[in-house]
């Protein structure tokens, strides 16, 4: 009957909990990583519990009592005799009444023929049966399916031949030329490496060698090298050359060159102890006082630095203990936030108290010679003067070596500029792609004058000598329209009505606003007046017409493209290798005079350096082609 | 105890002898209607009561002439009426002279027609609620109280009410506790084709059938005591306690159509006409004891009549069989031990 009960009792619950089941497996085989392992699998476990759980209390549940007898009598026909008869059996004899007897023993006899228990409890299946079984196998084939789930592969990144860097080569002749000038014979090897290396960079990026990215990375190698603790060991130089100088101070004779030193004016420092060198080896010696000071203080300034490297360290090896301690004290406290900072605090000041020492220590490497000179000095100067003498002169060359060192520093600096600038090109250039690039071909094209403008008639064919009836009043296209000193060829005349030429020759009425020129430039070498003008050109209104008028009468010009040797106007020129390019004579001295003033302007003008660079590029790009 | 067991086998089997030949001689008057039949037999074993319910014309009142004539009883017969009133049947007390002649006049109680073995109530339902509240001290505790003496019935005491059904013209629903004092409602069926022949045939003839007494009061009594020595089975008990309470609407396990369309559930009085017609059902069958069947069979006639419908199980027009059915089909023979202890509890 418990069976029975379990067959009836499973069936749905089966079927739920494998709906179920399928329903995550299915989830799982479709989308793998939205549903986890750990979530499939805990779903078919409760599903497999569940049905578990519901046979096992079908099971175990008590049947009702006298449900077997009942079961037999139903069957069998007896009309509850069984049932009665065991009820009736199971009271004491003695209270058994002869009904009941008659009652037991009827079922005794009606039982006779035999009972069958496996008839009258037949273990049906139940209906939902072929449900339940078709929810297992339904499950089953979701189980064993194999979903094929195409991902979508991340894109392969096809690494062909790497994309080079082209970097024009009028920028890259920028950079050449501040080489150039970064070039000297008596350079430090560091340096000289240095500059080879940016060299060797910049020829690469000419024959097209290097990609961005190596062009970059090698550019970055070189500016950490450059740059590796360059401005702290200069700090430091120049507090070790302090202490020294503090202590050259204490005698008259060393002063000025100790005030000198203090200000790392080297150049001073070597005339003065040229001076007192002199003053020792001439007949008229400095009293004894005076020399005894000067054996001192040399003596006190070649032990300078030392005392300096000795305070530093104890106060590091103070710092050290203090910071054990600390440590000690936060391991003691682990939730003391305060002991925490504390120690972190101490931690950062031993940290940049040993970056301090050792910048200190190569400064005082830098310095050894020059303090040895200065310990020999001062014991020489006790014996012979003469001896002192010639320890000063060795000081002097030490300051020359000092001098020489720190100006490497300095190209060092200018060297890491011009690495900033040509960064900035190339990633500008990668800003702008390939318009720019192509851009800036078109224009170096034509800045070589080997191609002509579409639309363009002939080098300066078509176009007649345009002038203003009031040349100063229209204002006037040239910066400061006015000529160098001792320019008597020009025969400045100035462009009027700020116009421009269009394409094919014809002129488009476009007001300019332009400086007007304090001369006209209609006297051969006039003194020219400032660049650029005080304000907006006034150009003629009855002559232009209103601007918004298409009818607007208009001064046409010509500019005359043919060079004469006559000479023309700087505006001439410069019009005239727009068209033809930026070669000739007479472009290279307008390109000289403009790029002079701008380099002047430029170096007293408080200019960021990016911008400068803008300026450099500018008159690289304009600049004369041969 | 042998003994015992073989004068019980006696006695049961003289039981079913006599049924028998009751059943038969009935038979030989009455056509078809056995169920019928057997039921007023265990009414009457019973030491109860029994409603026939049926329209004019079915042998209802025939079928009990024909049960009186069978036994040795006084038999009596009140047609009722709209203007009967309760001393037509109770009797009445009356002035009468001194049958000694000295001139005194004295009350006499002149018994009414209730005070019969076998009181044949014929259509009970057209005499007034008044008139048949009447019958009630007499069909429960077989006795009459008129003014300040009380008039003890004869036993074996035995009503046999026929009544139209409600639908008809000028009838009167009997009270709720009236009908709860009938151990037995019921219905009697249209004759089949069969049957039908058979009745015109036995009716219409020159001899008309006539049943002889085979049993007398004495006997009757006995059976009756019979009946109330059978024992139940506690789960047998059990089911018929669980049946009581499935007719309840505001029981836990009522159906859903119970607590519909049910107003009052059957009464104990209803249990113990099921638990008793089932001793009787299992006699009949030559048992000594009743199992759950005859207890099935017993709830139909023993609580169609104590189930009171609602308004809306009125207007619905629910039967109340269909409805005992129901729970019937639905009821498990053996409840779980929790049901049961809560049944009991109940």
């Amino acid at each position: 009957m418990r069976f029975a009960r379990v067959l009836a009792a499973v069936p749905m619950p089966l079927v739920w909990a494998c709906i179920g089941a399928a329903l995550v497996l299915t989830a799982k085989k479709l989308s793998p990583g939205r549903v986890p392992d750990r979530w499939a699998w805990c779903a078919l476990a409760l599903a497999a519990a569940v049905v578990f759980a519901v046979a096992l209390y079908a099971a175990l549940r008590r049947l009702a009592p006298h449900a077997g007898v009942l079961a037999l009598d139903r069957h069998h026909g007896l009309a509850g005799r069984l049932a009665n008869a065991v009820v009736f059996s199971e009271t004491p004899v003695a209270l058994q009444s002869p009904m009941m007897t008659a009652a037991i023993l009827d079922a005794h006899d009606a039982a006779a023929g035999g009972l069958s228990a496996r008839d009258a409890v037949p273990i049906r299946v139940p209906s939902e049966f072929g449900l339940a079984a078709l929810s297992a196998l339904v499950l089953m084939g979701v189980a064993l399916a194999e979903v094929r789930i195409f991902v979508p592969l991340p894109k392969l990144v096809i690494v062909t031949a790497t994309e080079t860097l082209d970097v024009s080569q009028d920028d890259l002749e920028l950079f050449r030329e501040a080489l150039r000038q970064l070039e000297r014979e008596d350079q430090s090897p560091e340096l000289r490496e240095a500059v080879l290396r940016f060299n060797r960079l910049i020829e690469d990026l000419s024959e097209r060698r290097l990609s961005r990215d190596e062009a970059f990375r090698r550019m970055r190698e070189l500016d950490d090298d450059l740059a590796r603790g360059a401005e702290e060991d200069r700090d430091a130089m120049k507090d070790a050359l302090s202490e020294l100088a503090k202590e050259l101070t204490q005698s008259d004779l060393a002063k000025p060159a100790a005030d000198a030193l203090s200000k790392q004016d080297y150049k001073t420092a070597r005339a003065e102890l040229k001076k007192l060198t002199d003053r020792l080896s001439a007949k008229k010696k400095p009293d004894k006082a005076q020399l005894d000071r000067l054996k001192k203080a040399l003596d006190r300034a070649s032990q300078s630095n030392k005392k300096a490297l000795d305070r530093l360290e104890e106060k590091r090896a103070e710092l050290q203990s203090s910071l054990l301690k600390a440590k000690a004290a936060a391991e003691s406290k682990p939730g003391d936030e305060r002991e925490k900072s504390l120690l972190k605090k101490k931690e950062r000041e031993l940290e940049r108290l040993s970056r301090d020492t050792k910048r200190r220590e190569a400064a005082a490497r830098k310095l050894s010679r020059l303090e040895r000179n200065l310990g020999k000095a001062a014991a020489d100067l006790l014996r012979d003067l003469g001896a002192s003498a010639e320890d000063l002169q060795s000081l002097t060359e030490d300051l020359n070596r000092l001098e020489q060192e720190e100006l490497s520093d300095k190209e060092k600096d200018e060297l890491r500029k011009r690495i900033q600038e040509l960064r900035d090109l190339i990633r500008q250039q990668g800003q702008g792609g390939d318009k720019l690039k192509q851009r800036l071909q078109r224009f170096m094209k034509q800045a070589r004058g080997s191609s002509q403008r579409p639309g363009q008639s002939k080098p300066g064919a078509g176009k007649k000598e345009g002038r203003g009836s009031d040349p100063g009043d229209d204002g006037d296209l040239r910066p400061g329209a006015g000529q160098q000193p001792g320019d008597g060829e020009g025969e400045g005349e100035g462009q009027g009505g700020g116009l421009k030429l269009g394409r094919g020759g014809k002129s488009i009425p476009i007001e300019v606003p332009g400086g007007q020129g304090s001369s006209p430039g209609d006297s051969p070498g006039s003194e020219g007046g400032p660049p650029g003008g005080t304000e907006a050109g006034r150009g003629s209104a009855e002559k232009l017409g209103k601007a918004s008028a298409i009818d607007g009468r208009t001064i046409d010009i010509e500019a005359q493209g043919l060079d004469t040797g006559r000479g023309k106007s700087n505006a001439e020129v410069i019009l005239g290798a727009a068209d033809r390019g930026f070669t000739g004579k007479a472009y290279r001295k307008v390109f000289k005079q403009y790029q002079t003033v701008a380099e002047e302007r430029v170096e007293k003008e408080k200019i960021p350096d990016g911008m400068r660079f803008y300026v450099r590029r500018y008159f690289q790009l304009i600049r004369p082609r041969e | 105890m042998t003994e015992s067991t073989d004068s019980v086998k006696d006695q049961v089997a003289a039981f079913r002898r006599s049924v028998t030949e009751l059943r038969d001689e009935v038979g030989k008057v009455v056509v078809g209607n056995d169920a019928v039949i057997e039921a007023v037999l265990i009414c009457m074993l019973a030491g109860s009561h029994a409603l026939l319910e049926g329209v004019p014309g079915l042998g209802k009142t025939l079928l009990v002439r024909t049960m009186a004539d069978a036994l040795k009883l006084e038999f009596s017969r009140i047609q009722f009426t709209p203007d009967m009133m309760p001393a037509d049947i109770l009797g009445t007390t009356m002035i009468e002279d001194d049958p000694e002649g000295r001139g005194r006049r004295h009350f006499t109680f002149r018994k009414g027609p209730v005070f019969a073995n076998i009181v044949l109530a014929d259509e009970i339902n057209r005499a007034t609620p008044k008139t048949q509240s009447a019958l009630l001290e007499a069909m429960q505790e077989h006795r009459v109280t008129i003014g300040n003496h009380t008039h003890t019935i004869a036993e074996p005491f035995f009503v046999l009410a026929t009544q139209n059904p409600l639908e008809s013209e000028g009838t009167y629903p009997l009270p709720e506790a009236q009908l709860d004092r009938f151990f037995f409602k019921l219905h009697v069926a249209f004759p089949s084709r069969s049957e039908l022949h058979a009745i015109l045939e036995r009716t219409t003839g020159e001899s008309r059938p006539e049943a002889k007494p085979v049993l007398d009061g004495a006997r009757i009594q006995e059976m009756q005591r019979l009946v109330r020595e059978v024992p139940v089975a506690q789960p047998v008990v059990d089911y018929a306690v669980r049946l009581i309470e499935a007719t309840h609407p505001e029981h836990a396990d009522a159906s859903e159509e119970v607590r519909r369309y049910v107003n009052y559930g059957a009464s104990p009085r209803g249990a113990q006409a099921v638990l008793l017609a089932s001793k009787c059902y299992a006699l009949f069958d030559g048992r000594f004891a009743p199992g759950i069947d005859d207890v099935k069979k017993a709830a139909l006639p023993a609580l169609r009549h104590r189930v009171l419908l609602n308004f809306e199980g009125e207007a619905e027009g629910i039967k109340t069989d269909p409805l005992i059915r129901t729970i019937l089909e639905r009821l498990p023979e053996s409840a779980p031990p929790s049901v049961r202890g809560k049944s009991q509890k109940k």
